[in-house]
């Protein structure tokens, strides 16, 4: 059996499109467990700000110490593909520098108030979601955008309410939308 | 060189370029293969059969719960099989193939 350009070209053209789609289904799949990690995470964070507001330094450094591990198992189980080509360690920086930018900025503009993080720190998460979504998938944009509108909402308007509303409505969210990917995917 | 006639054949050359797309030892269930593919439940089956006789993926049935499932890999042979035919569909391409 022996083949012409035409037919090999087609049928590596083939190959591109199903690696392609192969790649973005198994995205979507291994992002929706991001998603309900961090939203799970996020929910039990501001839960416990709400209710034990003086323990929030050390509640928050045992969520980012420990998501970002399981972060690292979720990615390197998930995307071996992105392994093999460099991508997560990529995808690691970028989330570190966003970190010590954020790290950077609390520090130059302390004393920020408890309540000053709050807003921060999430719209700044948020903000890479954005960034994601350019590149990435229309998802990604909207849901960083309604994001930052939701908590731009609850610290404006919502007063005491706004950590239990960055619970509920932060961390709701992100499962939610953890949810559709996967059904997505 | 030639084509990899059980590799060549349109359904069987998405799956063989699904799977590959997996880590070495990853499976990925049926039904997820089979929207990639675009392919029926029988069709897939029956392409499935075929590369499983040249001993080029796997298969596997279990339940996950109460319910059945069949997942689906690469074999290490079916990987090599295919890394072969893609270089051969490059090589046409290149101008150095037997067409």
């Amino acid at each position: 059996m022996s083949l012409d350009p035409k037919e090999a070209a087609a049928s590596l053209d083939d190959i591109a499109a199903i690696e392609r789609r192969t790649r973005e289904t198994l995205y979507y799949a291994g992002t929706s467990e991001l998603f309900i990690l961090w939203g799970v995470l996020t929910f039990i964070g501001h839960g416990l700000n709400w209710l034990k507001p003086h323990w929030a330094g050390w509640v928050w450094l045992a969520i980012d110490i420990g998501g970002f591990i399981v972060t690292v198992a979720i990615m390197a189980r998930r995307f071996p593909f992105a392994r093999r080509r460099g991508l997560n360690l990529r995808w690691m920086a970028s989330y570190l520098a966003f970190l010590v930018y954020g790290f950077v900025v609390v520090i130059e503009l302390s004393p920020m108030t408890g309540r000053q993080q709050q807003v921060f720190w999430p719209t700044l998460v948020m903000f890479a979601y954005v960034l994601a979504g350019i590149w990435i998938g229309r998802f990604f944009l909207y849901l960083g955008l309604a994001a930052i509108a939701a908590i731009l909402f609850g610290f404006y308007l919502l007063g005491d309410w706004f950590t239990l509303w960055l619970a509920i409505v932060l961390g709701g969210g992100l499962i939610a939308g953890g949810l559709w990917l996967r059904r997505a995917a | 060189m030639p084509a990899n006639e059980i590799i060549h054949q349109s359904v069987r050359l998405k799956i063989m370029a699904a799977l590959n797309v997996l880590a070495p030892d990853a499976y990925m269930e049926f039904t997820r293969l089979k929207g990639l593919v675009g392919a029926t439940d029988g069709n897939l089956g029956a392409h499935l059969d075929t590369l499983e006789k040249a001993g080029y993926i796997a298969v596997e049935k279990l339940f996950v719960g109460k319910r059945p499932q069949t997942r689906i890999k690469a074999t290490r042979a079916g990987r090599r099989a295919f890394a072969e035919h893609v270089a051969y569909l490059r090589e046409i391409l290149d101008g150095g193939g037997d067409a």
